[in-house]
């Protein structure tokens, strides 16, 4: 059958989605299940070495390290997703209005994309974040704040490539309002592309947000974050080290999941891609 | 047409292989920076881990690589903190000229406890008790090759008090300590003769406070003090100064003793598991301050000592008193009763603070065992205490509400000597009876101290810098400048006067026990303990002491091992 086909021919997509869905799933549902609360701190069983009652042993403050990343994946997931949420959406809506509109629009939001380029973006993503104060919402401000170029670029491009298409034309002679143009056609048209493009970039966005809140911009304690878990557990390197590796495998398995989900998806919408590879 | 393509591409290609060679070459070597990493670091790796604390070595490592430890000449330390400046009336700066062995006092605080001379040979105070003089050392020259004299040293203080006058908008701390009405030298007698306004029974350590170091005025007219230390008589010179990084001395020619090293890196290494390795891979010889997690790792190398000292610093809480919610005692006795001191000095900073609940350290004579702790760890008795004031938690959100608004105190917090876990731990047990104090991790903690810009805070203070714990108590004396939590009481005012000029020690206990009492009983601050310093050394160095004071860290006596 054709299904069975075309799965087949995707395997490496059915791999990584099912991981990354029940990466989902345990951010969204595990929290439930576990006996230990994250936020809560009984001071005096504080850094237990690994086994018995605490699988990946306690923090400084006596917390539970495995139910502090199981909590973290729910922030570090939620957060991603709406970082990735607002910077999709306010760079594609600007990339369109600069590709439709052209002229001043476009000259004065394309310069200003540049400026934002131009600067090394985790370096203007902590001075922002340092100005506006530490907490998440402002570190997801700093990380949109340099992020959207990118995706402005593409939508951009996607719209400059069709507008000038005969049935844009047609559809403008015979009265279409422009917002019936950009929802009809400009807005399919870039929707792949971008999407492609931000399933990719899911990993790269977990990154950033943890190093804001490794340096101390993001999340602020007692919430279980895993970038901020790292930060407590520089102190402990070498006398307890789960306060590390155990947020660390977290973030690696998670981004790792998500780029590699990415990329499949990326080959899903690519014609060109070399049928070996999705094996 | 099949040329001419490849031509192109050939000629692109090399253009673009120019171009990066250029730019590959046009970097700059990286320039060690101090150990704050910002790799977000995916998974612990011994390796990247020793490459980030090696990294910011690597200079004094190549340096002192040259040197066999036979004939070692350079002398390397890993410090926590480093002031922003060197100007000896600006804050508490001067503790770190000294302790870089630039600057000394015409007295000492020995290592077994009681004064010793230092610039001064001896002093006496006359019999009116205001008249003290000072008989210097007649061989001490400042670095510059001049002589110190009697005229020189009165420069030195005279300087000092003109510019943290508060009469002229300094910061009148020194003036917070002794005032005098005269000073005087005598350069043929090698004598200094300072009157002071008020009977000052610890004037010993009040000249040994590191701001009353002696500094050769005329001679470092030129130098500004904030970028540069001083021209001073100790036994090393600051050749170089980044701040916050790292500092360079050299060897003071004109020293009146021998000086060991030719050469001393300070290096700031902020990081405890950083300043550890240092230790371990011999970038550093000396590290000061390593936490309390790493003393047991370093305890067990065998080429590692870790002297550790119980001085008289303790980390206190301050409470804001113009905060409106902790203007009411029944919140700040239940804030007082829901914290676990034992537990978190014990557990949680591993012991680096001895719990204790009182002002002065329970190790000192000032009655520690007479006074009552009207407000001890019982968490039950705490929310008792709210529940029947009416401070309850009406709308369902956790946090008890105060005359109708939620009770969320602004907790500031620096991360240094574990206050960042006391800090943490505290606001756990706050939230858990129903008082959210979320914490704020800030720099420096001048500044919100001095503005009064916080609601509890974590401070760190030696309680007897001079050797005795009264000026400490002007923390809490209405109207002082270094009071900075509001606190007013009358009764403290008045036994606080009178402690001051009291020469009789067994009178000035009292009145300290006194003080101590009152502020327990209005919950005024909460004590967290007392602090145990330490200094770290590899067995390339020796005769390191870890002085109680907390003042000296690079002195002439560390010399190399044989």
């Amino acid at each position: 059958m054709k299904w069975k086909e075309a799965l087949k021919s995707r395997r490496r997509l059915i791999i990584f989605g099912t991981l990354a869905l029940c990466i989902l799933l345990i951010a969204v549902l595990a929290p439930r299940f576990m006996p230990y609360d994250p936020v809560k701190a009984p001071l005096k069983d504080a850094l237990q070495a690994p086994g018995g009652a605490h699988l990946c042993g306690t923090d400084t403050m006596g917390r539970d390290v495995f139910t502090r990343v199981v909590y973290g994946a729910r922030i570090s997931i939620s957060n991603t997703m709406l970082l990735l949420g607002v910077v999709l959406v306010l760079g594609s809506f600007l990339g369109v209005i600069a590709g439709f509109f052209g002229g001043t629009v476009d000259t004065v939001i394309m310069r200003v994309s540049d400026i934002m380029i131009a600067f090394p973006d985790l370096i203007l993503a902590i001075a922002i974040a340092g100005i506006l104060g530490p907490n998440m919402i402002n570190a997801i401000t700093a990380i949109a704040v340099v992020s959207w170029p990118r995706y402005a670029r593409l939508a951009r491009s996607l719209v400059l490539k069709i507008k000038n298409r005969d049935y844009i034309y047609a559809a403008y002679i015979t009265g279409s309002r422009n917002s019936y143009l950009l929802r009809q056609y400009f807005l399919p048209n870039i929707l792949p592309t971008v999407i492609v493009t931000a399933a990719t970039d899911v990993g790269t966005f977990m990154l950033s947000l943890a190093s804001l809140s490794f340096l101390g911009f993001g999340v602020q304690p007692p919430t279980p974050e895993w970038g901020y878990m790292l930060s407590e557990g520089r102190t402990y390197m070498q006398s307890a080290p789960w306060l590390m590796i155990y947020p660390g495998i977290a973030i690696f398995i998670v981004v790792s999941v998500f780029n590699l989900f990415g990329d499949a998806v990326r080959d899903l919408f690519d014609p060109k891609a070399d049928v070996t590879k999705n094996l | 047409m099949f040329k001419e393509v490849s031509m192109k591409k050939s000629v692109a290609a090399t253009i673009l292989a120019i171009s990066m060679v250029a730019a590959i070459s046009g970097c700059s070597n990286p320039a060690a920076p101090a150990a704050t990493t910002a790799a977000p670091a995916a998974e612990t790796n011994a390796a990247a881990a020793v490459e980030t604390a090696a990294a910011p070595a690597a200079e004094t490592t190549a340096a002192a690589a040259e040197t066999p430890s036979a004939g070692k000449t350079e002398l390397n330390v890993a410090v926590e903190l480093m002031a922003t400046t060197n100007e000896a009336s600006i804050d508490w700066d001067s503790w770190y000229v000294q302790r870089y062995g630039v600057a000394e006092c015409l007295v000492r605080n020995g290592d077994s406890g009681s004064f010793e001379p230092w610039l001064a040979e001896s002093w006496e105070v006359a019999d009116d008790n205001l008249t003290w003089t000072f008989k210097l050392r007649d061989d001490v020259k400042f670095s510059n090759g001049v002589d110190m004299t009697a005229t020189k040293v009165v420069e030195s203080i005279e300087r000092l008090y003109d510019i943290t006058d508060p009469e002229k908008g300094g910061n009148g701390l020194p003036q917070g300590y002794m005032t005098y009405s005269s000073i005087s030298a005598d350069d043929a007698a090698g004598t200094v003769t300072i009157v002071t306004e008020n009977p000052t029974p610890d004037m010993p350590g009040v000249v040994a406070y590191p701001w009353m170091f002696i500094m050769d005025v005329e001679g470092s007219k030129d130098i500004d003090t904030v970028a540069m230390a001083p021209i001073c008589t100790g036994p090393y010179v600051m050749t170089s100064f980044t701040e916050g990084l790292s500092s360079e001395l050299v060897r003071n020619e004109y020293y009146y003793d021998d000086v060991p090293f030719e050469k001393v890196n300070i290096m700031r290494v902020a990081e405890s598991a950083s300043r550890t390795m240092a230790l371990q891979d011999g970038s550093a010889d000396m590290a000061i301050n390593i936490a309390a997690a790493d003393q047991e790792l370093l305890e067990s190398d065998s080429n590692i000592t870790v002297d550790r000292a119980a001085g008289s610093r303790i980390c206190v809480t301050f409470m804001n008193f113009e905060n409106k919610f902790l203007a009411d005692k029944t919140l700040r006795d239940a804030i007082n009763m829901a914290i676990d001191g034992e537990t978190i000095a014990s557990v949680t900073t591993r012991n680096a603070y001895l719990y204790g609940f009182a002002p002065v350290p329970s190790s000192y004579d000032f009655g520690y065992d007479e006074l009552t702790n009207p407000t001890p760890y019982d968490v039950d008795a705490a929310v008792k205490l709210l529940d029947d004031a009416g401070i309850v938690d009406n709308d369902g959100d956790g946090i008890r509400e105060l005359n109708g608004e939620n009770i969320e105190l602004n907790y500031v917090v620096q991360a240094n000597r574990s206050m960042d876990l006391i800090g943490q731990a505290i606001s756990a047990q706050l939230a858990d009876i129903g008082i959210a104090a979320p914490i704020q991790l800030v720099e420096h903690l001048n500044d919100y101290l001095s503005n009064k810009n916080y609601d509890l805070i974590n401070a760190s203070y030696v309680t007897m810098p001079t050797g005795d714990p009264g000026s400490f108590f002007s923390h809490w004396r209405t109207d002082f400048i270094d009071n900075y939590c509001g606190y007013s009481n009358s009764e403290f005012d008045e036994t606080f006067d009178a402690m001051k000029g009291e020469f009789d020690a067994a009178k000035r206990r009292e009145y300290i026990i006194q003080l101590q009492q009152i502020l327990l009983d209005d919950s005024a601050m909460h004590v967290n303990g007392y602090f145990t310093t330490n200094i770290a050394y590899t067995n390339k160095i020796k005769d390191v002491f870890n002085n109680p004071s907390d003042f000296y860290w690079v002195n002439k006596n560390i010399k190399p091992a044989e």
